[in-house]
């Protein structure tokens, strides 16, 4: 098989498009596993309730997915602080084993409770302009890729700027950073940590949304975007969210250009044994450190 | 052939020199003090003689062995045993099986190992309690544990960090008591103390270690008189 | 401990009736003719087996393992493979599929228990994927269709192992069970047992002691590895089919057995097959009499078993026999009537 400079350059364009979304789903993962050291297994399956937000609200109400947006946001947003509480909250202090084993079953609750819900089909969001491309001379691109690259880069600075430039968002980094220190100053802990999970799981259920525009959606769907979002925050250095962001970024690259050359099973093989590597190797990622 | 001997061993950590070119030796049958003010080294020379770090520059032989880098157990094996100043008790485990899972090195079957286990916790005084949790101990019974399981792996030389820390003086009196009695049975012991009423009572020998390097190397009376040692831990109490 | 004495503690009465009961239970079934029962106990037994062999690395060794599924789907293949290919009697096939597994388990723990905690668990889900999507091509054992077992006469059911129904196969699975149970026994009260619960509880403690945390976790990765690869073999004569998305599944196979385990106490050495028993019969009806009534609530047992796991994780994370051992229950039943 030939592959030609040019299809290697389409590669990256379309692996840039998709990376930026994988980027916003493993920000959120990023955010909760640096400020409270909660690996949450059910990330995926935040961000397909985002997904299947935009699809219902489509469906029954003619919403346009830039519409339901927000709204996608609000609910998961919603829906995290409600974990937080109820969850969360109880295992922050438990032995890993009860840690892991509440968020794989909150995990098996949104994922089987979806199903149950929607039905375990495949389904798309179709509107207006998705089939819509963008003509350049050399490739083209679908203009619904071309619009969630454009809001998940909106939405990565926004989150810039809340946790950089407002008294919430630093004090979020705050607790990050040593929680004793942060309860000392007077930040109210636990409230924190409710709004880092539903900012957490929201950002995912944004790139949810996003992806739904032009991916197609279904129950189980969680699982394979957690695991990549897992590759990405490895890789980017887990805590380190903007780490997350590039690396996202690069890991969708890799995984269009790999794809010109080996089959899509392979290729995922390639990306899982890449993060077994990775973690065995260089267990602090690529931009180490903290956010 | 000295028991135990430290050749210019040098531990970092990053730009921070944590033991710098240490010597030492130690000779069957002593009980040799380590001391010095927090932060010396102590507890990373410890760490470097037990195979728990690897050491960046310098040799710990051993029975005349080269030891240096070797895995900390199979250091244990060849008979040192350690305690931790920051205790490591097996929580979800009972006092007697803690001392078993030790006397098992020694020991061909479990039901030695188990005798084995409860002399050493008649020995230490653990015995009432060896069928509590590990969880339930307090920090005081938690030091005994340690000095129980490091007991049991039957080693020639004992590596004791701060086993008498927290206790009241009558309880520092039997803990000398008891170390008496495991040097009178072979055993050889160095160990970091900051009660100086107990090493300097009981050591025959006592190194100072100060921001890493050795300061001083004595009898118990010369090095309370050495001006550079109390110097050093007058700087720790201005500072 | 002869029969006369076992009778003599409320413990030793009730195991001996529960293993009375159990031996009958498939044979009245089938008399009866219930096949939803017998199946739901083959599927407890199925699972006490992967959540015991689960147990010995992930409960006693404290390596948590979400990737059991490797060893199941290797079983497996391995049984069907040898009946199918090589004409081999599935009863020499379950043997060899925990042989495989057990060789998967000690290449896997090489560079795996390098690896700790939350690490080590991320790995396990890696790797069975790898299995998974590796499966998947490989043309030579069906690849994506997976392996189907044809119907046999009936002069050659016992040799390879086909009967109609799961009844027969339930004393199979009683059969490796109680081999399984055995070696397990023997295995955790003796040194492995004890150094690989010091392994678990503080490695640097361990290393101090004198033990080579690597050495034992292999063993115990390989004993692990063995039995729930006959597991695996046993599912596939029951079901005379595989393929690597319900072999090599990260939820109904390697989800579930840690469910069962921690539903029944990690660090109890019954625990995960009473875990199995408790949560097996749970998911099973719904599954079947919620599910299949309602199609469209496909998940729903899965949903279920979300909410217990989360219930357990929350509010008993001893789990069923951890809390009655803490409560002394145990030790009640243990002494005489
Ligand atoms: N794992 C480590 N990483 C980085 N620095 C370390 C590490 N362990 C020890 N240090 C540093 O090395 C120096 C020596 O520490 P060490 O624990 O050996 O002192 P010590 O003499 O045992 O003190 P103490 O009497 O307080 O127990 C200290 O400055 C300490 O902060
Ligand atoms: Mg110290």
């Amino acid at each position: 098989m030939l592959v030609s400079l040019a299809d290697v350059a389409r590669a990256i364009v379309s692996g840039v498009l998709i990376g930026s979304v994988y980027s916003l789903i493993a920000m959120g993962l990023a955010l909760i596993w640096g400020v409270m050291d909660i690996i949450n297994f059910a990330q995926g399956d935040f961000m397909m309730l985002g997904a299947f937000t935009t699809y219902w609200l489509l469906e029954l109400a003619g919403l346009d997915p830039l519409l339901s947006l927000p709204v996608s946001f609000a609910l998961v947003f919603a829906l995290g602080v409600l974990t937080q509480r109820v969850v969360i909250e109880r295992i922050l202090q438990a032995p890993m084993v009860s840690q892991i084993s509440a968020t794989f079953a909150v995990l098996m609750m949104i994922r089987y409770g979806a199903e149950a819900a929607f039905g375990p089909f495949t389904r798309r969001v179709v509107t207006s302009y998705t089939g819509t491309v963008l003509r350049f001379s050399w490739t083209t691109i679908p203009l619904t890729r071309a619009i969630a690259f454009s809001i998940s880069l909106v939405v990565a600075a926004l989150l810039y700027l809340f946790l950089t430039r407002t008294y919430v968002g630093l004090a979020i980094r705050a607790t990050s950073q040593n929680r004793m220190a942060a309860s000392l100053m007077g930040i109210d802990i636990r409230r924190m940590y409710m709004l880092a999970f539903g900012i957490g799981v929201g950002v995912s259920a944004v790139g949810g949304t996003l992806l739904s525009t032009f991916f197609p959606i279904y129950p189980e769907m969680g699982g394979f975007f957690c695991l990549i979002a897992f590759i990405i925050v490895v890789f980017g250095g887990f805590g380190s969210i903007f780490g997350a962001y590039i690396s996202g970024i690069i890991i969708g690259v890799t995984e269009a250009v790999s794809a010109l050359f080996i089959s899509p099973t392979l290729k995922d093989v390639v990306a899982f044994l890449l993060f077994i590597i990775i973690i065995l190797v260089k267990p602090r990622g690529l931009f180490g450190a903290r956010m | 052939m000295p028991l135990l001997e430290v050749r210019d061993v040098t531990k970092r950590f990053g730009g921070l020199v944590a033991v710098n070119s240490v010597s030492f030796s130690i000779d069957e049958g002593e009980i040799v003090g380590l001391i010095g003010p927090n932060g010396a080294g102590k507890t990373t020379l410890f760490n470097v003689i037990s195979g728990f770090y690897k050491p960046e520059a310098g040799r710990v032989l051993f029975m005349g062995r080269d030891i240096t880098g070797k895995p900390p157990y199979t250091i244990a094996k060849l008979g040192i045993g350690r305690t931790f100043q920051i205790v490591k008790p097996l929580l979800n485990l009972t006092v007697l099986e803690n001392v078993v899972t030790a006397a098992l090195l020694k020991s061909s079957s479990l039901s030695e190992a188990k005798e084995r286990a409860s002399e050493v916790l008649e020995f230490t005084g653990l015995h009432e309690k060896r069928m509590l949790k590990a969880s339930a101990l307090n920090l005081v019974e938690r030091k005994r544990l340690e000095l129980s399981r490091a007991l049991a792996i039957d080693p020639k030389l004992l590596l004791l960090d701060e086993v008498a820390a927290g206790l009241n003086p009558r309880e520092v009196d039997s803990l000398l008591e008891l170390l008496r009695q495991i040097n009178s049975a072979g055993k050889t012991i160095l160990m970091v103390e900051h009660v100086m009423r107990a090493v300097m009572t009981i050591s025959q020998r006592v190194i100072v270690l100060h921001h890493g390097s050795k300061l001083a190397e004595g009898t118990p009376s010369e090095v309370a008189s050495d001006r550079r040692v109390i110097e050093a831990y007058l700087g720790e109490v201005v500072f | 401990m002869s029969l006369t004495s076992l009778l003599k503690t409320p413990l030793g009465f009730l195991s001996a009736a529960a293993v009375a009961l159990l031996a009958a239970a498939p044979a009245v079934f089938k008399a009866a003719d219930l096949p939803f029962p017998a199946n739901t106990l083959l599927l407890c037994l199925m699972y006490g087996i992967l959540a015991m062999a689960w147990n010995l690395l992930s409960g006693y060794g404290g390596q948590l393992s979400f990737g059991h599924a490797i060893f199941f789907g290797v079983g497996a293949y391995t049984t069907m493979v040898l009946m199918l290919y090589y004409d081999i009697t599935p009863w020499i096939g379950i043997v060899a599929g925990g042989a495989v597994a057990a060789l998967v388990g000690a290449g896997l723990g090489v560079p795996l228990f390098r690896l700790r905690s939350h690490w080590f668990a991320l790995a396990t889900i890696a790797a069975a994927e790898i299995f998974r999507l590796s499966f998947i091509p490989w043309k030579w054992i069906g690849g994506s269709a997976g392996l189907q077992a044809p119907i046999v006469p009936r002069e050659k059911a016992l040799y390879y192992l086909q009967y109609a129904g799961s009844y027969v196969y339930c004393y199979v699975a009683m059969l490796f069970l109680a081999a399984e149970l055995v070696v397990l026994h023997r295995v955790v009260n003796s040194r492995v047992g004890y150094y690989l619960q010091a392994i678990r509880e503080d490695e640097d403690a361990a290393m101090a002691m004198g033990i080579n945390p690597f050495k034992y976790k292999m063993i115990a990765m390989v004993v692990s590895g063995f039995f729930t690869g006959v597991g695996g073999g046993i599912y596939a004569v029951r079901f005379r089919f595989v393929d690597p998305f319900a072999v090599f599944d990260l939820i109904t196979i390697s989800v579930y057995i840690v469910v069962a385990g921690i539903l029944g106490g990690m660090y109890t050495f019954i625990g995960p097959l009473v875990g199995a028993f408790v949560f097996m019969p749970i998911t099973e009806y719904v599954r079947v009499y919620v599910v299949s009534r309602f199609p469209r609530y496909y998940g729903l047992h899965v949903f279920v078993l979300g909410v217990v796991l989360l219930v357990i994780a929350l509010s008993v994370p001893e789990g069923i026999v951890g809390w009655l051992e803490e409560k002394g229950y145990v030790r009640k039943l243990k002494e005489r009537w």
